[in-house]
């Protein structure tokens, strides 16, 4: 019988308990578990997780721990219409007041999710970081986001050259 | 490439075989090293036997590796000698630091490729030459590999069995994308004979008994259980590469920035080099770029000069005449295009010219939203040609000879309509324009509202009761285009596109009773009115079919319809009269049958009841048929203006 807790060691050597449910969310521990079927438990290395993030990714799988499962969407027959951007509305109030987290832990908590492959907690860190994103200059996402700029005032010229007199248009 | 050669700073791909530190382009260059090499070549190898897990930060693209146990260790390197970080390779090495053999066991997983796109690569471009390396689903296997003590591979994809020598290395390359999938996932299985087993292996799991199995996968690190069956050893080593906020993987990224518009994405390619390359992916700009004919030519021509690059096309466009409607186009564009698609017959024109719709709102005194001016850059009215009539573009009904077919109305027209309302006292009726006209009488319209309270939609007006349409012109057509292509609303004979809803989901109410399967419908008339007490008016389609197979001693005969009305208050009136419409209708398999007819009711109400029939070969038995209760609700009045304050007989409104 599958006993019905995991135990996982994050990067910081700490080993955390997560019930099996919540495990079973991730696909990435999913498979490891499947993987190791009849082997004694032991604790499954996460060495790209640590346990403050986990905390944070098993705090998002006890709350959605009922949702029902992603569906796979039917592709339409009209292959024109195939494409559609995806939308970058974060409906649920719990994930609202979740995501409002410093920048460094929101990402964290997406490479986590990217990582363990928990899907609607990736969908959730890749909205929410768009969200940032939307209507910033580029100046202002630098700044937040702490990156270099490392393009020429060429290829700044050459941008707003393209880009014409609408960009900075409201 | 993460390593250069010792003697001449070259890129490396080869080490010194014996402590597996030392890196060197060419056997000459090694040769050249040996004299200083060989006094810490030991020390190294002293080091090698116990790699140590690289920490996160020292990986950067460079190097995945695993250190494990005493005798055994497992790590790989990328390859990144192409900087366009397109394809790199991995290559990937097992260390035998024990004194006996170790041997690999089948079905070893090697690799966990995530990414659909990369695992194409890999099968392509290994399935042909590798002989022990498969590719099954996402993983790549290797078949079996025994490393004498001391001895390493270097796995490469044509590696051969049992080919294996400290001086002979095996490279197991895999294209790889440099900024990677994030997970590497290295799982090597590795079984000591009894014989030979480490003794300074450290005991993890000593009481593991399924490590006996050489077959057995197990995840985690694990040693020990020394005796004298063989025992199996798993490492695994996963792996994400290093990764600051401003260096996302180009996959996190494009996920998302795939939830960006165009102008958040063209900002966001002026970042940095990193993020201007993946924000300018093509799958990105996609969305926004449908090719399909019939648009102006200033459009057309930008989209044929940059056909299969949407980003440019973009740009091309925002300098455009159409760069105004930066925000709509897209939208506007796929509900267009749509629509064209969606209806047969559509006798629609091409779009006005921003010269035409500047100096219709001047004429007008009004001047339309963007996205409303954007539909109109792209589509024009509707007219019929040839007395063929054609579908309006928001449909229409058809009951005891009356009805509407509303499309969409030309600039020309509007204005001709608009004059008459602008002698209106009431701002409200002012602030109308018309831009939709029943086709073929003339006498319903939409109004296009400029009111503040309602800017941009969509209204109808009968007797100066104003009910609101939709949201905008723009919605209008969505939920047209919807309720055409999901078989809701259905084109009748003559083209005309009946708003009567047909599917059960959405509005629609069925019985069947014997075989006979009534559906019921009912669309709320603004422009009629009812009686005094029950002042809304509702038209309501009765479809009566039977199923091609029942049995033919089903058939029957309509003889007379029974309806009980109920109205606002719940009261129950009584409705019975011979045959529907003048017609008593012949029901057999197969056979269909529909009518329309119409009501009054005081703001909601129901209708339902049971049509009498008569058997037709069963002696002549009567039975009640059920039609379903079908629900109406006359929309809300969202302004009402008393007629005698209309302070011209404004045609459209009091017709």
């Amino acid at each position: 019988m599958a006993s019905e807790s995991i135990s996982v060691t994050t990067s910081d050597d700490q080993t955390i308990q997560l019930s099996r449910k919540h495990a079973q969310m991730s696909q990435t521990i999913n498979s490891m578990l499947e993987d190791s079927v009849g082997a004694d438990q032991e604790a499954i290395p996460l060495p790209n997780v640590s346990s403050e993030v986990l905390k944070k990714v098993i705090d998002w799988c006890t709350h959605h721990e009922n949702d029902p499962a992603p569906v796979e969407k039917v592709k339409k027959l009209n292959k024109k219409r195939e494409y559609k951007a995806k939308n970058s509305t974060i409906s649920d109030e719990w994930d609202k007041n979740f995501v409002n987290a410093e920048l460094r832990v929101i990402v964290d908590i997406l490479l986590a999710a990217n990582y363990l492959d928990v899907k609607g907690l990736f969908e959730l860190m890749c909205k929410h970081i768009a969200n940032e994103l939307k209507g910033k200059t580029p100046d202002q996402i630098r700044e937040r986001f702490g990156i270099q700029d490392d393009l020429t005032e060429e290829d700044k010229a050459a941008m707003r050259k393209a880009w014409g007199a609408t960009k900075n248009d409201s | 490439m993460s390593h250069t050669c010792t003697v001449c700073h070259k890129d490396a791909r080869k080490f010194c075989g014996k402590c597996k530190q030392e890196w060197y382009c060419s056997r000459d260059c090694q040769i050249a090293a040996w004299k200083n090499h060989k006094d810490e070549c030991p020390k190294l190898q002293e080091k090698a036997k116990r790699p140590e897990l690289p920490k996160s930060d020292s990986f950067k693209g460079k190097n995945i590796g695993y250190g494990s146990e005493d005798n055994v260790s497992v790590w790989a390197n990328i390859d990144d000698s192409n900087s366009t970080g397109d394809i790199t390779q991995l290559r990937f090495m097992i260390v035998n630091g024990s004194n006996a053999n170790i041997k690999i066991a089948s079905k070893t997983t090697l690799l966990t490729v995530k990414d659909q796109a990369l695992r194409k690569k890999v099968h392509s471009s290994d399935a042909n030459k590798s002989q022990f390396v498969q590719h099954k689903d996402q993983e790549v296997n290797i078949d079996q590999l025994t490393l004498a003590p001391k001895e390493h591979a270097v796995l490469v994809n044509h590696f051969q069995r049992g080919d294996v020598r400290p001086d002979q290395f095996q490279l197991l390359e895999l294209p790889f994308k440099m900024d990677g999938k994030g997970v590497i996932k290295l799982a090597v299985q590795v079984t000591v004979p009894a014989s030979v087993a480490p003794t300074s292996a450290t005991a993890t799991s000593s009481s593991d008994t399924g490590g006996s199995n050489p077959c057995s996968v197990t995840s985690g690190t694990k040693f020990g259980d020394r005796g004298n069956t063989p025992t199996t050893h798993v490492f695994t080593s996963q792996t994400v590469m290093d990764i600051q906020p401003s260096h996302l993987l180009p996959e996190l990224l494009e996920n998302i920035f795939s939830r960006l518009d165009c102008e958040s994405l063209g900002r966001v390619a002026a970042v940095n080099h990193h993020w201007r390359e993946a924000s300018g992916t093509n799958v990105l700009w996609k969305h926004w770029g449908i090719y399909i004919g019939d648009v102006p030519e200033e459009l057309q021509s930008i989209e044929r000069t940059h056909k299969d690059d949407y980003k440019s096309m973009y740009v091309a466009y925002l300098n455009s005449s159409f760069g105004r409607y930066k925000n709509h186009l897209v939208d506007v564009r796929k509900t267009v295009s749509s629509l064209t698609e969606t209806i047969q017959k559509l006798g629609i024109h091409c779009g006005f010219t921003p010269a035409q719709l500047d100096r219709y709102e001047e004429t007008v005194k009004l001047n339309l939203d963007d996205e409303t001016r954007c539909l109109y850059r792209l589509i024009g009215d509707q007219t019929s040609e040839d007395g063929i009539t054609c579908a309006g573009v928001f449909g229409g009904y058809e009951f005891y000879g009356t009805g509407c077919n509303m499309s969409l109305m030309g600039l020309r027209q509007s204005i001709k309509w608009t004059n008459r309302l602008s002698q209106a006292k009431i701002d409200f009726i002012r602030s109308l324009i018309p831009i939709a006209v029943d086709l073929d009488a003339r006498k319903k319209f939409f109004y296009y509202s400029k009111h503040p309270s309602y800017p941009g939609a969509i209204i109808d007006v009968r007797h100066g009761d104003c009910i609101l349409v939709a949201d905008s012109l723009l919605s209008l057509m969505k939920k047209s285009i919807y309720n055409i292509s999901s078989g809701n609303w259905l084109p009748i004979e003559n083209g005309l596109i009946t708003v009567f809803p047909t599917r059960l989901d959405m509005g629609a109410t069925e019985a069947v009773t014997r075989g006979v399967r009534i559906r019921c419908s009912v669309v709320y008339v603004h422009e009629e009115v009812g009686s005094e007490q029950s002042p809304n008016f509702f038209s309501y389609r009765v479809q009566m079919s039977m199923d091609p197979t029942e049995s033919p001693d089903r058939s029957c005969q309509l003889v007379s319809r029974h309806w009980s009305c109920i109205d606002c208050n719940g009261v129950v009136s009584h409705v019975e009269g011979p045959g529907v419409i003048g017609e008593y209708p012949i029901m057999k398999p197969g056979a269909r049958f529909e009518y329309t007819s119409c009501t009054f009711q005081n703001g909601r109400g129901s209708m339902e009841g049971f049509f009498r029939m008569k058997s037709l070969t069963r002696h002549g038995e009567m039975f009640d048929v059920e039609v379903p209760r079908f629900s109406m609700e006359a929309p809300q009045v969202i302004f009402r203006v008393k007629v005698s304050a209309l302070a011209v007989p404004v045609a459209p409104l009091t017709q």
